[in-house]
């Protein structure tokens, strides 16, 4: 694979905030990436740096392998569709996914052509007399896409683009750009604060915390493999357990003997955390079935519809709560353990994640 | 049945409406007398003694008071020009850039409009004595001074309403505009002056208007040969007030009021969206 976008040792500081901290990064052509991070991470100020419109204090930005450090925003074969979408009040539907032809040059004719096919591609034929206070937030959003795509280019940097949609609006749109970047092959670098948005369209996700990369992976290595505390908690929900890598480098839960897990690389003697996803942990009344590696009671369980969060009490104290999930494949509710039930809870093996940090 | 006015609905209380209707009575009162009795067929502007347009008709054969139209008319728009574009090019410099000082020079921008005009009209006198600009200019040079003058106190106007306006600029726009291809001039031409130009429009209006109506800088700034409408009027009215005086300064309200409805048309049909 070609690489479309390298940013390597970018640092960038507003006044005494420190908004990107030796963040490198590498972007594969065609590829659909995400930018995942708490608000205010740093998401959207390197993808800023990547279109020009924002100078970093330090780092390279190489598109299609080409230093654009000294390129201004203009110059660059990368477009954007902001967050507020930032669509020409003043000009039709038309004349603003026309503008970035028509202000480089190109006819009206060959221009107002392509606009009308950019349109298409975004599903708007026939809005191009539109001016953009008569569109819904989902027609600016995708008029805003044709804008951009129409320039046809190398990467399209979209700032939260789904965040100022509802909810049902916003799991069309998610479908829809994904099959609008397989469509038009262009490397599509998404910021969002939605874990659920980025696993369920990119192909790569980098996880960011204050400045940082704390891990980049595909969505299902992110979520089963997280690199650290961090990312674990941030995607998903996590069980963790405080735990010490032993002489034969098994991790050991403190306080629970049946928690453990096989670590790799780590020192003996290392603190580290043991983490479960509630959906692997399997739940069945005491009694019955063998012990299992926890047992507590069930102290509440949150309905939610296609699954129910149970609570168990493993423990006393606020870290003795195990959190298990399991979906409801029944209909009714009276086969499931209500609060009070005492339960042993269990997993397999492989299901444990240490985590060194 | 009648129902009791709700709680904001202001409009429907008696006492309300009496102070509406004495706060326009002594608002337009006068406005409508002036009007009135331009059409009035008497010598004195006492009692009504019918209606007549021959006021009118004697104040357009007056070539002075024509010809003080006419230079007002063709200063107030010189100054309208001028003021705008100065106006425009100081808010967005304001606005845009960043500079030493540059609260200072906001301060400055605006002490036009505080300064009382009597000190303003003897600066200038002053000021144009002092440099020796030359009084006796062949006509429409000849009203380069009182143009100059009011271009000094009508450019803050446009300057203030043109940077209220712009701080209400949302920049993305002009990030997206620079993101598609576009230099900073075509920024500025397709997105920020497009974003302007309700202020400018109104700025020039109120520039337009100010100007036309100028007495007490002009004053200070004319020349024997170089009268404007207010100050020919102020001259007539020195000897009597005649109807003729009422019927010219129904024309200058008739011509503010024409220009203000039609600037105020021409925004609302070039709007964003009043367009189909
Ligand atoms: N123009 C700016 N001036 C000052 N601080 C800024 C500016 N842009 C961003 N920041 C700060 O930098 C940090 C990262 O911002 P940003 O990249 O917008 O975060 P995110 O998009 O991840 O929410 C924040 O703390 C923000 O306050
Ligand atoms: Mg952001």
């Amino acid at each position: 694979m070609t690489e479309a976008v390298r940013v390597g040792g970018i640092c960038k500081r507003f006044g005494a905030v420190t908004a990107l901290a030796e963040v490198s990064l590498r972007i594969e052509a065609g590829e659909f990436f995400a930018l995942l991070g708490p608000s205010g991470c740093g998401k959207s100020t390197l993808l800023r740096i990547m279109a020009g419109l924002e100078h970093p204090d330090q780092g390279s930005v190489f598109i299609d392998g080409i230093d654009v450090g000294r390129t201004p925003a203009n110059r660059r074969p990368v477009n954007m569709v902001f967050q507020s979408y930032a669509l020409f009040p003043h000009m039709s539907v038309r004349s603003n996914v026309a503008y970035g032809l028509r202000v480089t040059g190109t006819g009206r004719a060959e221009a107002h052509e392509r606009a009308e096919a950019a349109l298409g591609l975004v599903r708007l034929t026939g809005y191009g007399e539109r001016m953009p206070h008569q569109l819904s937030g989902g027609e600016s959003q995708r008029v805003a896409l044709a804008r951009a795509l129409v320039k046809r280019p190398r990467v399209l940097l979209l700032d939260e683009p789904l965040s100022a949609l509802d909810a049902r609006l916003r799991d069309e749109m998610r479908l829809e750009l994904v099959t609008l970047q397989k469509t038009v092959g262009i490397t599509f670098i998404i910021v969002t604060h939605d874990q659920e948005e980025a696993l369920s369209m990119a192909d790569r996700v980098a996880v960011m915390e204050t400045g940082r990369i704390r891990q980049v992976a595909p969505p299902a290595e992110l979520y089963e493999a997280p690199a650290d505390r961090f990312v674990a908690t941030f995607i998903g929900q996590v069980n963790l357990f405080p735990a010490t890598i032993g002489a034969d480098g098994t991790a050991q839960a403190h306080p629970f003997p049946g928690v453990t897990a096989r670590a790799r690389g780590i020192g003996a003697g290392r603190q580290v955390w043991i983490a479960v996803r509630p959906e692997k942990i399997t739940m069945a009344p005491r009694g019955g079935v063998p012990a299992g590696r926890l047992s507590g009671v069930v102290e509440e369980v949150v309905y939610r519809g296609d699954l129910s969060v149970y609570l168990v009490r493993c423990m006393a104290g606020p870290d003795g709560l195990v959190r298990v999930s399991r979906a409801n494949a029944a209909r009714t509710a009276d086969r499931l353990p209500g609060p009070g039930t005492e339960v042993v809870l269990d997993w397999a093996e492989d299901c444990a994640v240490v985590l060194a940090s | 049945m009648r129902i009791p006015p709700g709680p904001l609905e202001f409009t429907r209380r008696t006492w309300i409406r009496l102070v509406l209707l004495a706060t326009f009575a002594f608002l337009y009162a006068p406005i409508a007398t002036l009007v009135a009795y331009s059409f009035n067929d008497s010598r004195r502007n006492i009692v009504w003694r019918g209606f007549t347009t021959r006021y009118y008709e004697r104040a357009m054969a007056n070539d002075g008071l024509v010809e003080a139209f006419g230079n007002s008319l063709l200063i107030a728009l010189a100054a309208t020009v001028v003021s705008t574009v100065l106006g425009a090019m100081t808010a967005y410099a304001l606005w845009r850039f960043r500079f030493r000082l540059k609260p200072l020079c906001e301060g400055v921008v605006v002490l036009p409009i505080v300064i009382p005009e009597i000190c303003m009209g003897v600066a200038m006198l002053v000021f144009f004595a002092r440099i020796g600009w030359p009084g006796d200019l062949p006509w429409p040079i000849s009203l380069s001074r009182i143009t100059i003058a009011h271009v000094t106190f009508c450019f803050p106007f446009v300057a203030v309403v043109a940077r209220a306006r712009l701080s209400r600029f949302n920049d993305e726009l002009a990030e997206a505009a620079r993101d598609l291809g576009a230099g900073e001039w075509a920024v500025l031409r397709d997105v920020i002056l497009p974003h302007m130009r309700p202020g400018l429009v109104a700025g020039a209006l109120l520039a337009f208007t100010l100007s036309l109506d100028d007495f007490v800088i002009t004053f200070f700034t004319s020349g024997p040969d170089t009268v404007t409408f207010p100050v020919k009027i102020y001259s007539m009215v020195r000897f009597s007030v005649t109807p003729e005086v009422n019927a010219a300064s129904t024309v200058l309200i008739a011509v503010t009021v024409t220009v203000t409805v039609v600037a105020m048309w021409l925004q609302n049909r070039t709007r964003p969206g009043a367009a189909p």
